[in-house]
């Protein structure tokens, strides 16, 4: 990825990740579990998409494969252009320091690290040195810089989180994954999480793509995928709260 | 909950793999050692029974020295057999000689390297009392034949009617090879000569005897007939009658004090590792229990005591340590008997067989079992003081940082350790120093975990300092739990203590020692009897030494016996010396009367044993020599000369007076030229003697100094046990600590780390944690050795710090740390991201 002062998600028809016939099933013969069945899916360029689905509706699993986390039975993924089946395992983990941002439930941080050295833990890794202007201006949007230097014990859950967005964002993404960011907090902490989520998309032009059972959360998606035993059962643009609910509902969750 | 501990072990063996080594390596050299030492010495114990078994009775001097390890007698005349033949009873004499013989290949060589151990024995013509048997031509009749085990003949590629000479008699005396023989029971290892009382005249230079051997008439019982030869002597001369049994029993006396002497030794060792394996053995109780704190207090919460959760902590803990000490003492019979066969082959075949000593395996078993409980007692009662309510709360075996007040008392006994260290140091007092050695260990165990995080920071800094991430890492989880870190570690460092020490005593003694030759050795060429064949009494026929000494150009060479004497009611080493000549090649630094040209009744005393003894010049001294007594004066004191002369100094003159064969173990050379010409004609002198080589004065003091090399190694061996079930510790420490991290190595693999840097991070971990242990204990064995100096009265200036060696082990403990890595580097390497992201 070309390192520019310009948004990593700067206006173009490609998506920045797409799924074609995507599978994924456990066992075998009467045993078989689709997990993913089929799945045809694409996430546009500076889009706040949010995957919901009853449990075991395979939503997960969908994030997963699509993260280079786990591998498909059939079908491809594509991550900025390029196909992640034939990777190896190294070649994933550097897609996934290169190109995609992480925030997940609950343990997301090294407990040994401080926030700064958590958030450029990927950069780190790859021997990169951090760009220190997007650094201060990602951190100073979740209002973490005046505790960078503060280990995870030492932060509350929602600084916690907040520590996980500013990683995912810090080494400007081709793709952020959330799963469930918000599963562990409160719902004024949720708020702001979901709001700076919100602003990385429409402000800083990020990608991102959101596991939730939430219908709050998924409200602040520009786009809901709704996935039910291994398949996309529908989606919805420009969702409310109460619309996701009752669509919801419907798919008898 | 008996069975709960059961399935914990039968479900989760891999945690204990670690473990176990500790306990199996431990107990397997424990055991080893035990059987050993018991075959050894059950082996000999049975073939001297054998060899002796139709020997009723023994006729020997009653003068004898006390020897560490066995009574050196006086010789008794050959004749006295004609007289005790005439005793009632006595059906057969058989006089009995033995003393250094080895006989000289056709190539001019002598069979066998450095372990070589010869001896001749006169022929004893009685197919039930000799020992050995005629396996090919015939016994020895004339004084000029002999016979050669069957062993020695062939590799030396003997021949029967070959015609050989017989060190340490000059080549100038044939004799000729008529016999093969083969010892019957296997008592006697190595090389065999043997010949008639007569023919052994030129080699052992005697034709008295050690003992004379007796065959009772049928149906005489032992004990009557020693009465009846006591009886027939009645005190007329120094002599006793011994019976075999006694004889026997004497033998096996030896034998055993040898082998417990070696047995004891071995198993400090033994212990040490043994010592460091409850260590492990505690870390690992220590982080298993941690680790399930939440099971043992959902245990609580259903109901289970506090006694009950113990109790089942204990029982697991009696399960391995049983099933391991058992397989430590199985391991320990095969490597005993391994060591058994090197032993025999080393000490020339000697025939030894497996003995198990039965007591012993089931004591190490038992002792395994108690060690591993004991270990693991304090963490199950830790364990057991869990709240219930943490069952149902998030617990994580987070950072536990050392306490201040912990610090600060660390720091308070480690300065008091350290200025009775010094004080006792300046003031010469030993045993306020070693006094101050557990306080030192004490310090160093409560420190422990508040230096784990400094020490790790400096030693990783090399590394961090290139903007390694995984390097910080290392460092960073390294620290985490200081006390876990250290208490690992802390394992590490007792054995790397004790190698230390080690380094530094064979470093200071070896420089001592050339340093003493440097200033006492004055000869420029030095001539020497292969070191390990001394021990055996060989040696060189003075007149080699005369030969040297006639050479163009030499001014001195002066033949120097090693010996030994009673005096004033103890063993103590005399050195023999052509005294007329010794100021040309020693300086003995003389501090009052002379010597030089001692007389054959004087004799000379170093400082330290004149002081001891009260003695000055013109006092006369009794010595017990092996052949009779003396009154010697003292002629001279001196104050240097120790490595050459020994303590106490007499002529040559008084050992020949008193040595039934005077045998130089080495020439002092002084020449008034130093060229490859001399050099040729002293070995020429040396020809007919391949046992002996020359040497430079400065190869000489090398030589010397080298000596305790391989001691050294030896030593670093044993101790390496400990350092290798430290290391296993390590293994261990770390494989659990990965184990617990499951979930964050998930996130920093799902966040970008390869498989590549997560092995690196942990192998670098591994070797923070190894080289904390072997710093700290690099420091502590140099404290160590600086006490062991201070004990033994070493003056601090005479330290020397064997830097190469020290660097030497710092290099080690990294590499071996870095190693310990691999197989715990290689399974987090394995962990599958999502399962380990999903790990609850």
């Amino acid at each position: 990825m070309p390192e520019t002062a310009s948004p990593p998600g700067a206006a173009t028809d490609e998506p920045a990740a797409y799924a074609v016939g995507a599978s994924k099933h456990y066992g075998s013969g009467a045993a078989e579990v689709r997990a993913l069945d089929d799945v045809d899916v694409a996430f546009a360029v500076q889009e706040f998409t949010a995957i919901m689905g009853p449990s075991g509706s395979g939503k997960s699993t969908l994030m997963h494969c699509m993260a280079g986390l786990d591998t498909l039975t059939a079908g491809q993924v594509f991550i900025d252009g390029e196909e992640l089946s034939t990777m190896t395992d190294r070649q994933r983990t550097v897609l996934r320091r290169e190109k995609l941002g992480f925030i997940f439930q609950a343990f997301n941080l090294v407990p040994m690290l401080d926030a700064r050295a958590n958030i450029v833990l990927p950069q780190r890794l790859a021997g990169r040195d951090p760009d220190e202007e997007w650094l201060n201006e990602v951190v100073t949007t979740v209002g973490l810089a005046h505790r960078l230097d503060h280990r995870p014990s030492e932060l509350s859950g929602g600084q916690q989180q907040r520590v996980a967005v500013s990683r995912a964002l810090a080494s400007k993404p081709k793709l952020v994954f959330a799963d469930e960011p918000t599963g562990n907090l409160d719902s004024t902490t949720s708020n702001e999480i979901l709001s700076f989520m919100r602003k990385a998309v429409d402000d800083l032009g990020q990608t991102i793509v959101m596991v939730t059972h939430d219908p709050k959360a998924a409200s602040y998606a520009d786009r809901v995928v709704f996935l039910v035993d291994g398949r996309i059962a529908n989606e919805m643009r420009d969702p409310t709260s109460d619309g996701v609910l009752d669509h919801m509902k419907t798919l008898g969750n | 909950m008996l069975a709960i501990a059961l399935l914990r072990v039968a479900q989760n063996p891999f945690r204990y793999i670690a473990t176990a080594l500790a306990i199996i390596l431990g107990i397997a050299f424990f055991t080893a050692t035990s059987v050993l030492t018991t075959s050894f010495e059950e082996s000999l114990n049975s073939s001297i029974e054998q060899s002796f078994e139709d020997v009723d009775a023994s006729v020997r001097s009653t003068n004898k020295i006390e020897t560490p390890v066995f009574d050196a007698r006086e010789r008794i005349p050959a004749s006295l057999a004609d007289d005790i033949a005439e005793v009632e009873g006595v059906a057969g004499v058989f006089p009995y000689l033995a003393g250094y013989a080895q006989a000289v290949t056709a190539e001019g060589k002598t069979v066998g390297g450095a372990d070589a151990n010869a001896q001749g024995l006169a022929w004893i013509d009685d197919p039930e009392t000799n020992p050995f048997a005629v396996v090919q031509g015939r016994g020895p009749v004339a004084a000029n034949e002999i016979v050669i085990d069957a062993d020695t003949f062939d590799s030396g590629s003997f021949a029967l009617g070959q015609s050989v000479w017989v060190l340490p008699a000059p080549a100038a005396v044939p004799y000729t090879v008529v016999g093969v023989i083969v010892d019957r029971e296997g008592s006697f290892p190595g090389q065999v000569v043997s010949f008639t009382l007569e023919g052994a005249l030129p080699v052992l230079g005697t034709s008295d005897v050690d003992q004379i051997f007796v065959d009772a008439v049928e149906g005489l019982d032992p004990e009557t007939l020693v009465a009846r030869i006591n009886q027939h002597f009645g005190g007329e001369f120094e002599i006793e009658a011994v019976t075999g049994q006694t004889l026997v029993g004497e033998f096996q006396d030896v034998i055993g004090s040898f082998a417990r002497i070696i047995e004891i030794a071995l198993q400090i060792f033994a212990g040490v590792a043994l010592f460091v394996g409850a260590f492990v053995i505690y870390n690992t109780f220590t982080i298993t229990v941690a680790q399930r704190m939440r099971e043992m207090a959902l245990l609580r919460a259903i109901g289970a005591s506090r006694r009950q959760v113990t109790a089942s902590v204990m029982a697991e803990s009696t399960a391995i340590g049983l099933v391991a000490s058992a397989l430590g003492a199985a391991a320990g019979i095969g490597i005993g008997w391994i060591l058994l066969r090197l032993l025999s082959g080393f000490l020339g075949d000697l025939s030894m067989s497996l003995y198990i000593p039965t007591g012993q395996l089931v004591g190490g078993v038992a002792l395994g079992t108690v060690i591993t409980v004991a270990a693991a007692y304090f963490p199950a009662r830790r364990g057991a003081r869990v709240d219930p309510v943490q069952a149902l709360r998030e617990t994580a075996t987070e950072t536990a940082p050392a306490g201040h007040g912990r610090t600060i008392a660390g720091l308070a006994v480690l300065a008091v350790g350290l200025v009775i260290a010094v004080w006792a140091a300046v003031g010469g007092n030993a045993n306020l120093f070693i006094g101050a050695i557990p306080l030192v260990v004490i310090a160093a165990v409560v420190l422990g975990p508040s230096v784990v995080r400094p020490l790790g920071r400096v030693l990783a800094a090399p590394l961090v300092r290139t903007g390694s991430i995984t390097a910080e890492l290392a460092r960073d989880n390294a620290s985490r739990n200081p006390k876990r870190t250290a208490s690992t570690s802390l394992t590490l460092m007792i054995g790397v203590a004790l190698i230390a020490t080690a380094a530094m005593f064979a470093a200071t003694l070896s420089s001592l020692i050339a340093g003493d030759l440097e200033e006492e050795l004055l000869a420029d060429h030095v001539v020497e009897i292969n070191s390990n064949l001394t021990f055996v009494g060989a040696g060189l026929d003075p007149a080699v030494t005369s030969d040297i000494a006639a050479i163009d150009g030499v001014d001195a060479a002066v033949g120097v016996r090693d010996s030994f004497a009673e005096i004033d009611g103890s063993f103590t080493p005399v050195t023999g010396a052509t005294t007329a000549d010794l100021a040309l090649v020693v300086d003995l630094e003389v501090v009052d009367g002379t010597v030089t040209g001692l007389g054959a009744d004087e004799v000379a005393v170093s400082v330290d044993d004149a002081e001891d003894e009260g003695l000055a010049v013109g006092d006369r001294v009794t010595v017990r020599f092996q052949q009779g007594t003396a009154s010697l004066t003292v002629a001279g004191i001196y104050d240097r000369g120790d490595q050459l002369m020994g303590t106490w100094l007499v002529d040559n003159a008084a050992l020949d007076a008193h040595l039934p064969r005077s045998l130089d173990t080495r020439i002092l050379i002084r020449a008034d030229r130093a060229d490859a010409a001399l050099l040729a004609e002293i070995e020429g002198a040396l020809a007919g003697n391949p046992t002996a080589s020359v040497s430079t004065r400065d190869d000489y003091i090398d030589d010397q100094a080298g000596q305790l090399d391989n001691l050294l190694t030896l030593l670093y061996v044993l101790l390496g046990m400990s350092v290798v079930v430290a290391l296993l510790g390590i293994v261990n420490t770390m494989s659990l600590s990965i184990y617990e991290r499951t979930r964050e190595l998930g996130l920093l693999r799902a966040v970008g780390m390869t498989s590549r840097q997560l092995r690196r991070t942990v192998r670098y971990e591994s070797a923070i944690i190894s080289l904390i242990g072997t710093m700290a204990g690099l420091g502590l064995g140099i404290f160590l050795g600086w006490a062991a100096f201070d004990a033994i009265g070493v003056a601090y200036s005479d330290f020397t710090v064997p830097w190469g060696s020290l660097i030497a082990i710092g290099i080690t403990g990294l590499v071996a740390g870095l190693l310990s890595g691999v197989l715990p580097a290689r399974r987090a390497g394995r962990l599958e991201v999502l399962e380990a992201i999903a790990e609850p």
